[in-house]
């Protein structure tokens, strides 16, 4: 982790994706033999360094977690930068598309994935950190079913006073509805509303709240969690995005819409998508939520649970059916979530 | 528990950039001979640098050559003092134009200890302090989340050529081994006064005075000096706070490890105590004080009883370890007040002290590294060199070959980290074979 070793030390495998500021390819360390995914920066010499290497750079030396995808290097030349990750075999959302029942998992897959990804949150939040772009693309998957949060680039340290922060972050479907609202002083729970629907989605398949635009995208959420009045929510009429003429939804039960799920999940969900950030629960209370009791008698639960399954799983995995499978297919946009 | 003072010592703050005094002053060590050498090596071989107008004629009959070959037209070069006497005064400067550009205190602290972390490991007489200083601010303010375009922040520095700036930029980053997270010592002052403050008998206009001095303190002293190297962000507050109101600073501690554990002093806890040089304060509903007092390194442990944790974190016997390291630091701090910041821009120190050294300095930098752009261009012909030679090379060929060949003095540096007991705590990973100078950027650090 030092920028002394040169990219030659990798040799580089298939493209995983692509974006404006970087390039994804799956790598291979030429001495250990191990993979990795290699995380080119498009230097950008008129400004120098770019800003979300920066970010990714700074918060991922930092953020060590084995819910977290680990920065292994840095490797800068003249003309390049590259990121060296952890190799991880595909993103949350390609897992649901390819092992899920048209696109819904198991509920114990559910559960184990919602307990890392509430862990590696939770260490975020204790690092003072942000993640803001949450969502399924960004949760790589390995073929132990371990979850880890990829995709830095968009996070950031956040201190005391948190009111600078622009309103133009989590991609619109994760996206808190304080944020929708214009809110500039957000804070950790923007995270946690992402995990919510992060939750009914690994479930139903579906996208919980599939907006097309900032508008399209409150209604959506007034559309199932009722619309919000100055009365259930104090200060509502003082958020930029406030409007009057919002049509009245009446709060529907996530029971109802979201069957597939027990009572007990549930109440979680539901803990996790209110709609007041104040309201919402922290990560590190999530992770005590008692739905989570059958998954660990002990803390290592969560892991013999989830090697229970890694045989059943793997076999899938390593050999996904149907052409592109689920460990080459660059998603659209992002660049295989690292 | 997770404390706070277990989460830095995961930081890179810790485990890359922090030293014991004996450690940082052999890497210093280290990094003057290693300079010496190379660079006499290269004036001896390259023609006198003249554009400068300085020739290198004043030989030093009492500078040793490291290779025992003394060539007569070799200059006097720097000590480590002086070149730790010329950081210092950069580091004053650093200050002096961060509050030019109106800065945060975060951006200039995070830039200062930019500064000096690159020059532990690179010399100054191989790479030019002014110009490394404003690289230091521009990539501070990238750091701390600010993106100062290039343009406007070399006019303000009156720098024409934003090129100068990108290409120390690529250099720092490297020298400070991309860790970019600073860690400072404001947050934990806060957290202070909020505790103090709800304290019954502490009055609040004392409690406003001493934030207020010690502020101004960890604005100056702590950055000038070798603080950040030798002590967490909360020793340093408590230092600080110690010097603006020392009464306050020790209810504070005495506040924080109040815990005595159920059998005190049981005789078999030594690795207790030992580790407990680590501990942490108080969390209350409305904030978090930090007081990280690591300062031995040790290996992190975990488990344990939390009664045994308690006692690690807050215990009494805490207390004397916490208020020896806030004491030592505390006098670390007070060879630098703010009241010195005078003293780094008399003219007559200046003259005395750093002028001398800056004569010495024109004789004896690195003929092919102080020019940072051509440097960098010489670089950058070189990898793209490389880049189009390896469009022919079979996958298969195990590490860089095209390179060295070229460009003089584009080559590697000397390895300060390196060498075994080298002293720096970076963890070292799989270290890639090294064939002489196919790294132009030195050998791992």
């Amino acid at each position: 982790m030092d920028g002394k070793r040169h990219p030659n030390s990798f040799q580089q495998l298939e493209k995983l994706g692509e974006g404006t500021y970087a390039t994804v390819f799956k790598g291979r360390n030429r001495q250990t033999g191990d993979l990795v995914a290699l995380k080119e920066i498009h230097l950008d010499s008129e400004e120098g360094t770019p800003s979300t290497a920066i970010r990714e750079i700074s918060l991922m030396k930092e953020l060590k977690h084995e819910n977290i995808v680990a920065l292994h290097d840095v490797i800068h030349t003249e003309n390049k930068l590259m990121l060296v990750f952890e190799y991880m075999d595909g993103d949350l959302k390609k897992f649901m598309d390819t092992q899920g029942e048209r696109g819904a998992l198991k509920p114990v897959i559910v559960k184990s994935f919602m307990y890392q990804l509430l862990k590696g949150i939770a260490f975020c939040h204790t690092n003072r950190v942000l993640h803001r772009d949450l969502k399924p693309q960004n949760l790589l998957i390995n073929s132990k079913l371990q979850l880890k949060l990829g995709d830095f680039g968009l996070a950031r340290a956040f201190g005391i006073p948190v009111n600078t922060f622009s309103n133009e972050v989590v991609t619109l479907w994760y996206r808190a509805p304080d944020v929708l609202l214009g809110s500039r002083t957000y804070n950790t729970s923007i995270d946690i509303w992402s995990a919510g629907c992060i939750m009914a989605e690994m479930f139903s398949g579906r996208p919980l709240f599939p907006g097309t635009t900032n508008e399209d995208q409150i209604i959506r959420i007034f559309r199932i969690m009722g619309t919000p009045t100055e009365r259930t929510w104090p200060g509502l009429s003082q958020f930029p995005e406030y409007k009057t003429t919002w049509q009245m939804y009446a709060t529907q039960l996530l029971s109802t819409i979201l069957p597939q799920i027990d009572p007990v999940g549930i109440d979680l969900l539901q803990r996790l998508l209110q709609l007041r950030p104040e309201l919402r629960i922290s990560a590190a209370e999530a992770l005590t939520h008692p739905w989570f009791n059958s998954l660990m008698g002990s803390q290592a639960g969560q892991r013999q649970h989830a090697q229970h399954h890694q045989a059943q799983q793997q076999q899938q995995m390593m050999h996904p059916q149907g052409q592109g499978g689920y460990q080459q297919v660059p998603s659209q946009g992002n660049y295989g979530a690292y | 528990m997770a404390t706070e003072d277990a989460r830095y010592r995961q930081s890179s703050q810790y485990e890359l950039w922090s030293f014991s005094p004996a450690q940082l002053a052999a890497l210093r060590e280290k990094t003057n001979s290693a300079a010496r050498s190379r660079i006499a090596e290269r004036l001896s071989s390259h023609p006198a640098p003249s554009s400068n107008g300085f020739s290198v004629s004043t030989s030093s009959a009492n500078t040793p050559d490291p290779d025992g070959t003394s060539t007569p037209a070799l200059p006097e070069f720097l000590t480590p003092a002086e070149e730790g006497l010329v950081v210092t005064f950069y580091t004053s400067e650093l200050l002096r134009a961060g509050d030019h550009a109106d800065m945060s205190d975060e951006i200039k602290a995070t830039a200062a200890a930019f500064l000096r972390r690159f020059y532990v490991t690179n010399s100054i007489m191989t790479y030019p302090p002014p110009q490394m200083l404003i690289v230091a601010l521009f990539f501070g303010c990238k750091a701390e989340g600010s993106f100062p375009s290039i343009t406007e922040f070399g006019e303000t520095f009156g720098k024409e050529n934003p090129e100068e700036i990108l290409a120390g930029e690529f250099l720092l980053c490297q020298g400070l081994r991309f860790a970019l997270d600073v860690k400072h010592p404001f947050r934990a002052l806060r957290g202070a006064v909020m505790e103090l403050g709800t304290l019954p008998d502490i009055e609040a206009t004392r409690i406003a005075a001493a934030e207020r001095r010690a502020r101004d303190i960890l604005r100056f002293s702590p950055l000038i000096t070798d603080a950040y190297f030798h002590y967490t962000p909360s020793q340093i507050m408590l230092a600080a706070l110690s010097l603006a109101d020392r009464g306050l600073a020790e209810r504070l501690i005495q506040q924080t490890f109040h815990y005595v554990p159920p059998q005190p002093d049981g005789g078999a806890d030594d690795t207790a105590l030992l580790d407990a040089a680590a501990a942490t304060t108080t969390t209350t509903t409305t904030t978090t004080t930090t007081t990280t007092t690591t300062t031995t390194r040790h290996t992190p442990r975990s488990g344990g009883s939390s009664q045994e944790d308690r006692a690690a974190i807050i215990g009494s016997h805490i207390r004397d370890k916490v208020l020896g390291t806030v004491e030592a630091c505390r006098d670390m701090l007070s060879k630098e007040l703010p009241e010195r910041r005078g003293h780094w821009t008399n003219k007559a120190v200046i003259k005395a002290q750093i002028q001398p050294i800056r004569k010495k300095l024109n004789k004896c930098r690195d003929p092919e590294r102080w020019n940072l752009v051509e440097l960098q261009r010489a670089r950058r012909e070189q990898a793209s060199r490389k880049a189009d030679s390896e469009d022919d090379e079979p996958e298969a060929n195990e590490g860089p070959t095209g390179r060295g060949g070229g460009i003089p003095g584009a080559g590697a540096d000397g390895d300060v980290f390196g060498g075994g007991g080298g002293g720096g705590p970076g963890k070292r990973r799989t270290v890639v074979e090294k064939k002489g100078l196919d790294d132009p950027f030195g050998p791992a650090l």
